[in-house]
C-alpha cells in the first residue's frame, strides 16, 4: 500500500514538473512577428522616396518624430518590414503577387537610442519587431564619419542581433537603398545581401565585412574598410570601399584601389587583371583569377620599416584582343604576359600603398597587426606612435605570377 | 571501484571519456580564438553562445544555426553538472565519513539555489565565477602535486622501515 502511494506521488510530481516547466514561454505566431531584414541609419530627417513636399507623407513625417526621455534626436533609424503577402517567390511555387504594390514597408523613427526608436515602432506596427532574421545594416556617409561606435552597439549587444549581418555605407540616404524594389529578389534587403558573394567573380567587392568584423576591428584599434553601394531605383551596386580610421570615416577607395587593397590583405577569391599585350601593342590580354595568396613579412632596417610583400598568383588566359587574327601559342608569349602581369601588379600595389599612406593615414591593410604577429619586439617600439610611423612605412613587393590554362583555343 | 557494476576494460573507458571531452572543449576554445582573435574574445560574456550565432552558411539551409548549436550544448551543460553533483556527493559522504547518500545528495539542493540566488547581477557572478576559478587552480596546480609529494614520502618511509 505504501508504495503504491509512492508510486502515485512520483506521477504527480512528473506531471507538475512537466507542466511548470513549460517549454516555448517566448512563442509568438509567426504571423504575428515583423520579421526585420534591414536597419538604415541616417542623420536625423531622410525624405521618403520622391515624395519630399507631398502632402500625404506630412503626417508620416509627424510620426517619426518622437519625444526622446533623454537627448537630441540624432539619427534617422529605419527598419524595413517584408509585406509577405505581395512577395512573389512564394514558397508553394505559385505566381502572383501584385507587381506594382510595394512589397516592403519602411518604419523611420528620429532618436538617439536605437533601443528606444525599436519600442517605438511598437506603436506603428501591429507585429512585434523581429530581429533575429536581419539581414544587412547601411550606414550613410554622414553617419559613418561621426563614427561608427555610437550606433553599433547595440547591434553587437542585443542577443537577437547576429554578428555576421553585413554592414555598408552609402555616400546618399540609407533609406534609399532600402527603398530600392529589386526586380530579381523581393526585399532589397535580400537582394543587398547576397551581392558580397559574387566577390569570387570580381574583386572589386569586399566580402568579409560584417558586424563582428567591425567590432573586432574597433575592439583593436585596427583601421578597416566597409563596402560602399550605390543605388538607383530598382539597383543596387556594391563596389569600392569606404576607409575607416579607428571608428570614423575618412574617405573612399575607389574600385581599382579595392582590387589591389584585397591584393594585399590576402582576401582575394576572384577576379581579372587585364595586362598589356606583349606582342603587339595597342591589344590587351585579360587574366582570370585562379589562386593569388600574399605574405607579409616585416623588417627593420636601421630607422626604417620595410614590408615586405611577397605574393603568389595563378592566373588563366581568359581573353585576347589579337587572338584570332594571329593566334600566339608558345613559351615565349606565356612568359612575357607573365612578365607584364607581375609589373602591372607589384606596380598598382605600391601605388594603392602610397595613396593610402599619403591621403588616409590608415592603416587598412593591417601592417600592425603583421608586426604585433611577427615581430613583438618591434612593435613594442613603435605601437605608441604608430600614427606617424605607418606613412613613411617602406615597402618591397615581389609577385610571383604564373599562367596556368589558355582556354579553348591557341 | 565503487558505483562500477564490471571492471573489465575500465581504464579504457575512462581514458576515451576523458578523451573525447577534452578535444571538444578544445575544438570550442580554438574555434572561438580563431573566429574572434584574442582581443575581441575578452570583450565577450559568452564567447560559445556568441560563436553559435555566428555561423553562416552559403546556403540557406540554417538561417539560425544557434537553435541546432543549442539543442546539443543543453544536453552538454546538464551532463557536466551532473558529473559535479556527483563529484561533490561522494567528496562529502568521505568528508563527513557516512553511508547516508540521500541525504546528502537533498541536502545539496537548498545550497545549490542559494548560491544561485546569492549573485545580484552578471558582474557580481563573473567575480564569483574567477574566485571560484582561483580555487580550482589552486587545487589543482599546488594541492594536489602537494598531496602526491607528501604520499610519494610516505611510501619511501613505508619501504624503509
Amino acid at each position: 500500500m505504501r508504495i503504491l502511494s509512492f508510486k502515485y506521488l512520483k506521477v504527480l510530481a512528473a506531471i507538475s514538473i512537466v507542466l511548470s516547466l513549460s517549454a516555448c514561454w517566448d512563442y509568438t505566431e509567426i504571423e504575428r512577428r515583423g520579421y526585420i531584414l534591414g536597419i538604415a541609419i541616417d542623420k536625423a530627417f531622410p525624405i521618403p522616396k520622391g515624395n519630399e513636399d507631398t502632402k500625404e507623407y506630412i503626417n508620416e513625417r509627424d510620426l517619426e518624430k518622437i519625444p526622446t526621455q533623454l537627448g537630441e534626436k540624432k539619427y534617422a533609424y529605419t527598419v524595413q518590414i517584408p509585406l509577405l503577402p505581395q512577395a512573389q517567390n512564394k514558397p508553394s511555387g505559385q505566381t502572383g503577387g501584385g507587381g506594382t504594390k510595394e512589397k516592403t514597408w519602411e518604419l523611420t523613427i528620429l532618436g538617439n537610442s536605437f533601443f528606444e526608436a525599436n519600442r517605438e515602432y511598437s506603436t506603428r506596427t501591429s507585429t512585434q519587431p523581429f530581429y533575429e532574421h536581419l539581414q544587412v545594416l547601411v550606414i550613410s556617409e554622414d553617419v559613418a564619419k561621426d563614427g561608427l561606435g555610437n550606433v553599433l552597439d547595440i547591434m553587437i549587444r542585443d542577443p537577437e542581433m547576429r554578428r555576421r549581418t553585413r554592414v555598408f555605407i552609402t555616400p546618399k540616404y540609407a533609406k534609399g537603398i532600402l527603398d530600392v524594389q529589386p526586380r530579381i529578389e523581393d526585399f532589397s534587403s535580400q537582394y543587398l545581401r547576397e551581392l558580397p558573394y559574387n566577390a569570387s567573380k570580381t574583386s572589386r567587392i569586399l566580402h568579409k565585412t560584417d558586424l563582428g568584423e567591425v567590432s573586432e576591428s574597433i575592439h583593436a584599434n585596427l583601421d578597416f574598410v566597409l563596402p560602399r553601394i550605390i543605388s538607383t531605383e530598382d539597383e543596387i551596386k556594391n563596389a569600392g570601399s569606404a576607409v575607416f580610421k579607428k571608428d570614423k570615416m575618412v574617405g573612399w577607395l575607389g574600385e581599382i584601389d579595392t582590387i589591389y587593397l584585397k591584393w594585399i590583405r590576402n582576401a582575394v577569391l576572384g577576379g581579372i587583371i587585364v595586362v598589356e599585350d606583349p606582342m603587339s601593342k595597342n591589344d590587351i590580354i585579360t587574366l582570370e583569377i585562379k589562386k593569388a595568396k600574399t605574405k607579409i613579412t616585416p623588417i627593420s632596417q636601421g630607422e626604417d620599416i620595410v614590408m615586405k610583400i611577397k605574393t603568389k598568383a595563378k592566373f588563366n588566359i581568359a581573353e585576347e584582343s589579337r587572338s584570332l587574327n594571329k593566334p600566339e601559342f608558345n613559351e615565349k608569349h606565356i612568359k612575357l604576359t607573365e612578365k607584364k602581369a607581375q609589373e602591372k601588379i607589384e606596380r598598382e600595389m605600391d601605388d594603392t600603398i602610397k595613396y593610402i599612406q599619403r591621403d588616409f593615414r590608415a592603416d587598412i591593410f593591417h601592417f600592425s597587426q603583421t608586426i604585433q604577429q611577427q615581430d613583438p619586439d618591434l612593435w613594442n617600439e613603435v605601437k605608441d606612435d604608430w600614427d606617424n610611423i605607418f606613412p613613411k612605412i617602406k615597402t618591397q613587393i615581389t609577385v610571383d605570377v604564373d599562367i596556368d590554362k589558355t582556354g579553348l583555343v591557341k | 571501484m565503487p558505483y562500477i557494476a564490471s571492471n573489465r576494460n575500465i581504464k579504457k573507458y575512462i581514458f576515451s571519456g576523458i578523451i573525447v571531452s577534452f578535444l571538444v572543449y578544445l575544438a570550442i576554445v580554438v574555434t572561438c580564438i580563431m573566429v574572434f582573435g584574442s582581443i575581441e574574445i575578452n570583450y565577450l560574456i559568452y564567447p560559445g553562445i556568441t560563436l553559435s550565432k555566428a555561423i553562416r552558411l552559403r546556403l540557406q539551409v540554417f538561417e539560425r544555426g544557434e537553435s541546432l548549436f543549442m539543442a546539443s550544448w543543453v544536453l552538454n551543460t546538464f551532463t557536466t553538472l551532473i558529473m559535479y553533483y556527483f563529484v561533490s556527493t561522494l567528496n562529502l559522504k568521505t568528508l563527513f565519513n557516512t553511508n547516508k547518500e540521500k541525504l546528502i545528495i537533498y541536502i545539496h539542493i537548498p545550497i545549490f539555489i542559494l548560491i544561485s540566488i546569492f549573485p545580484q547581477n552578471v558582474i557580481q557572478t563573473f567575480k564569483y565565477l574567477h574566485f571560484c576559478t582561483f580555487i580550482a587552480q589552486f587545487l589543482n596546480f599546488v594541492f594536489i602535486p602537494l598531496m602526491i609529494i607528501i604520499f610519494l614520502f610516505k611510501e619511501r618511509r613505508s619501504n624503509v622501515l
